[in-house]
């Protein structure tokens, strides 16, 4: 039994100072879409999360309220050969994670969704359900009308609807963890 | 008859339900839902890490500009200021910071030259908006009339914050309510520009315990309980651009100078230093 694990340990051992010796290299990646009418996915930055509520990052300016700020916080990836679909997106506000609180727990916020280059092609809710209608979205490819939206990041800004409101809001808040559940759906026209 | 009216009204119900139906029906093929986080610091507890962080945005405000990225100035840039980019800068400290933006010169290519014809003149402004700490807009280069300001993120409950920015540079003549400028030129030259950022200079401290409720300016006061931070800062603003430079590619500083067909790229670094 002795031998069998020192024998294990050196095999194990040794994988580490294979995997530790491995040369570093240089990844590269294309992606394309095969045989697939429809793809769709969602990534949550980690390393963005959780951020800070008092940091500026999120802080809510009036004077951006045309564009996107805020932080980070993800990106989608939505393509389509056909434009006949919509992108419905919601999110609850950030709640937080002490169920028992009943008051100062919660705070709104507007989620940003790029939807292409240029000023004015970005999408934002503060809650309420965002349709995203294909058409919109779409681009003409070898003169077919196809979704493209490869990795375009989301963003995060607080938004209680004013600079006053989100900042006695924000003010008040119990401290602690706030979770909120941004929900996506696709949907093809019928 | 009867029958004939009941037949006629099921068809015209049946015949608008596939009207609707056809333009506005979806089945829902793949969605997905995730969970994001934020917190909320303690109201005591222990004092956050000094942090700072420069992020720009691009001309058009929509994506945040990261290192390596290029942007290109329209031919609308030529005898006319251009929105090039816009910073935010967040962070901490309560002393002085320094945001030095290094322009290089502007040369065909990017490569380095000494032959006229192969790099332009353009000028900077840099026209800064008032600061924020938190999601409040402050005063700048006053603290008469400094924003108040709880601090509710450390240090106890015991002090009450007036928070009030300054901002010097040595090329701005004016300062205005709504934000000021720091024109610069390099007429070909690299050149530089500092925004010195001081919140100490300005802001002000008041003990809620203390009987006379004394305010004090917050780099006089003992910083046993503040370790150098305060409130969340924002200081932004947005670098404008233009080219010296004609229609036909001459200098507009030197008309017999004259421009060679291409494209012309500056680097510019953003560096920031803490007192």
């Amino acid at each position: 039994m002795k031998k069998l694990f020192i024998v294990l340990s050196n095999i194990l051992f040794s994988l580490f100072v294979l995997a530790a010796a491995e040369p570093s290299k240089y990844d590269f990646a294309i992606s394309g879409v095969v045989r697939s009418s429809i793809v769709f996915q969602v990534t949550i930055f980690e390393d963005a999360i959780p951020f800070d509520l008092d940091g500026s990052l999120v802080t809510y300016n009036p004077s951006y309220a045309s564009m996107v700020t805020g932080i980070r916080i993800g990106q989608y990836t939505l393509v389509s050969r056909t434009p006949s679909i919509k992108l419905c997106v919601s999110h609850t506000p950030l709640v937080h994670s002490d169920s028992s609180l009943t008051e100062n727990n919660q705070i709104n916020y507007r989620l940003y969704l790029i939807t292409g280059d240029g000023a004015q092609n970005f999408v934002s809710t503060r809650g309420e359900q965002l349709d995203i209608l294909g058409p919109s979205i779409s681009t003409t490819v070898n003169d077919t009308e196809v979704i493209s939206l490869i990795d375009e990041y989301m963003y995060v800004t607080l938004d209680e609807g004013s600079d006053a409101a989100t900042e006695a809001v924000c003010s008040e808040l119990e401290s602690g963890i706030y979770q909120s559940t941004i929900t996506f759906s696709v949907w093809v026209q019928t | 008859m009867k029958k004939l009216i009941l037949v006629t009204l099921v068809l015209c119900l049946a015949a608008q339900f596939w009207l609707f139906a056809d333009g506005e029906s979806y089945t829902q093929v793949d969605g997905a839902s995730r969970i994001i986080t934020a917190y909320k610091n303690q109201k005591t507890g222990e004092l956050p890490d000094l942090s700072m962080a420069i992020r720009l945005l691009d001309s058009s405000d929509t994506e945040f500009v990261e290192d390596g990225k290029d942007i290109n100035l329209p031919v609308d840039a030529r005898g006319s200021y251009y929105k090039a980019f816009s910073w935010v800068f967040s962070g901490n400290a309560f002393g002085a910071v320094t945001l030095t933006f290094s322009f290089a010169r502007m040369s065909l290519n990017g490569a380095n030259t000494n032959n006229q014809t192969e790099y332009i003149p353009y000028k900077v402004k840099m026209v800064y908006s008032p600061s924020k700490v938190g999601n409040s807009t402050i005063q700048m280069n006053t603290a008469s009339t400094a924003q108040a300001y709880m601090t509710n993120s450390f240090t106890g409950t015991t002090y009450r914050m007036y928070y009030a920015d300054s901002i010097s540079n040595g090329a701005v003549s004016s300062v205005e309510t709504s934000g000021g400028e720091s024109p610069a030129s390099n007429y070909g030259n690299a050149f530089s520009v500092a925004l010195s950022y001081n919140m100490s200079s300005n802001t002000k401290v008041q003990d809620a315990d203390a009987q006379d409720k004394k305010q004090e300016y917050i780099n006089k006061v003992t910083q046993n309980n503040h370790a150098n931070v305060c409130d969340y800062w924002n200081r932004s603003g947005t670098a404008y651009v233009q080219l010296l430079i004609n229609n036909d590619r001459t200098w507009s500083t030197n008309s017999s100078i004259k421009a060679k067909v291409g494209e012309y790229r500056a680097n510019v670094t953003v560096g920031v230093t803490v007192q």
